[in-house]
């Protein structure tokens, strides 16, 4: 793995812990307090909008590994997918941390 | 490699990639412009105050409430106008003076459910207009124009204090319970008054102005058009710098030749 790679890896690791854990804390306690508990976290429409950004970081970190990497169109368009499952973020993270090895 | 040297399959890969990254892009394209012009609602305070009156049912549908996009929109009211279920609404002033609304059911002319209309303002203290000198008027034909209004928050506190021929806001289930007939949400302020005078209270119009969540929103919609136009690139390039396969007589003829200089 070139220096550049691991770079972007990092760059993508960052992004994905970040977007997934966003995700999980909007869809998993959020979501289910505003609809279940009829509570609004405080800021609860702003964070969504955070979220909206820090996906398309997280695009873009995709997009710079995968080009670095030499990733087909297919995994890229995947990993990204992936990005937006709740939980899915870290698995991707995972598999990709075991592949970089 | 030049395009000439593409086999038919990396050809149809290509075509089916374009033709999926078509769809993707203009899902995103058109999903951002929406959210757009959600953003920008600068005109439409003053687009639905320009529009023509429309009945009170094409706005407002039963167990629904007045949309937004409704408030402040001229509109028809044909049927029976109930001033023996007329009832004061007091609480709103007017240029500084203390006064009631007098409100009524106008059941439509064909079927459907009744509308709540406010016919005119009186100072709390005017000694011509009582509840009960209108309500002996009796039903009549009604053929008006007015404003449609969001319903009012009913102060409960309010509500049980009330003498039976008031109101202490236009609330739609008291209403209903009161004259014992379902309602069309909201309420049509008449442009000419059927009591008293002219309601001059300002209007609650549609909200205008930037709304940046939206804008927001297209934007990143915007930005995912971007990352499928990049997957196509990259998915093309990809095709194309396959290992070569064998040329044909055909292509190695259509070939351009190098220049020796």
């Amino acid at each position: 793995m070139t220096d550049a790679t691991r770079t972007a890896f990092r760059r993508y690791q960052i992004m994905a812990w970040l977007v997934g854990s966003f995700l999980a804390f909007l869809s998993l306690v959020a979501l289910p307090l505003k609809y279940l508990a009829d509570t609004k976290i405080p800021g609860y429409g702003l964070a969504w909008q955070l979220h909206g950004f820090l996906y398309m970081a997280y695009l873009l970190a995709t997009a710079d590994l995968g080009v670095k990497a030499r990733w087909n169109v297919v995994k890229m368009l995947v990993t990204a997918v992936l990005g937006t499952v709740p939980l899915m973020s870290f698995v991707a993270e995972h598999r990709l941390r075991r592949e970089f090895r | 490699m030049s395009s000439s040297s593409l086999t038919r399959s990396q050809l149809r890969r290509i075509a089916i990639a374009t033709l999926v990254a078509f769809v993707g892009l203009s899902g995103t394209t058109a999903l951002g412009f929406w959210q757009y012009s959600r953003a920008h609602r600068d005109d439409i305070s003053k687009q639905v105050l320009a529009a023509r009156a429309v009945a009170v049912e094409q706005l407002v549908t039963p167990e629904t409430y007045v949309p937004e996009s409704a408030f402040a929109h001229a509109v028809s009211l044909e049927g029976t106008l109930r001033l023996d279920l007329a009832l004061e609404a007091c609480g709103h002033p007017q240029q500084g003076d203390q006064g009631c609304w007098l409100i009524a059911p106008v059941e439509p002319a064909t079927s459907g459910l009744a509308s709540v209309a406010v016919l005119g303002w009186y100072p709390i203290d005017a000694n011509d207009v009582t509840v009960r000198s209108v309500r002996d008027r009796g039903p009549q034909a009604v053929s008006a124009r007015g404003r449609m209004q969001p319903a009012e928050l009913i102060d409960k506190g309010k509500a049980i204090m009330q003498p039976s021929e008031t109101v202490a806001s236009i609330n739609v289930n008291e209403l209903a319970m009161r004259w014992s007939m379902p309602l069309l949400d909201g309420y049509v302020v008449l442009d000419e008054p059927v009591v008293g005078s002219r309601v001059t209270a300002p209007l609650i119009l549609p909200p205008s102005g930037i709304t940046w969540r939206n804008l927001i929103y297209a934007w990143q919609w915007w930005a995912f058009a971007a990352f499928v136009l990049f997957l196509l690139t990259r998915y093309i390039i990809d095709v194309r710098s396959e290992a070569p396969t064998i040329p044909t007589a055909q292509d190695a003829q259509s070939a351009p030749r190098e220049d020796p200089s």
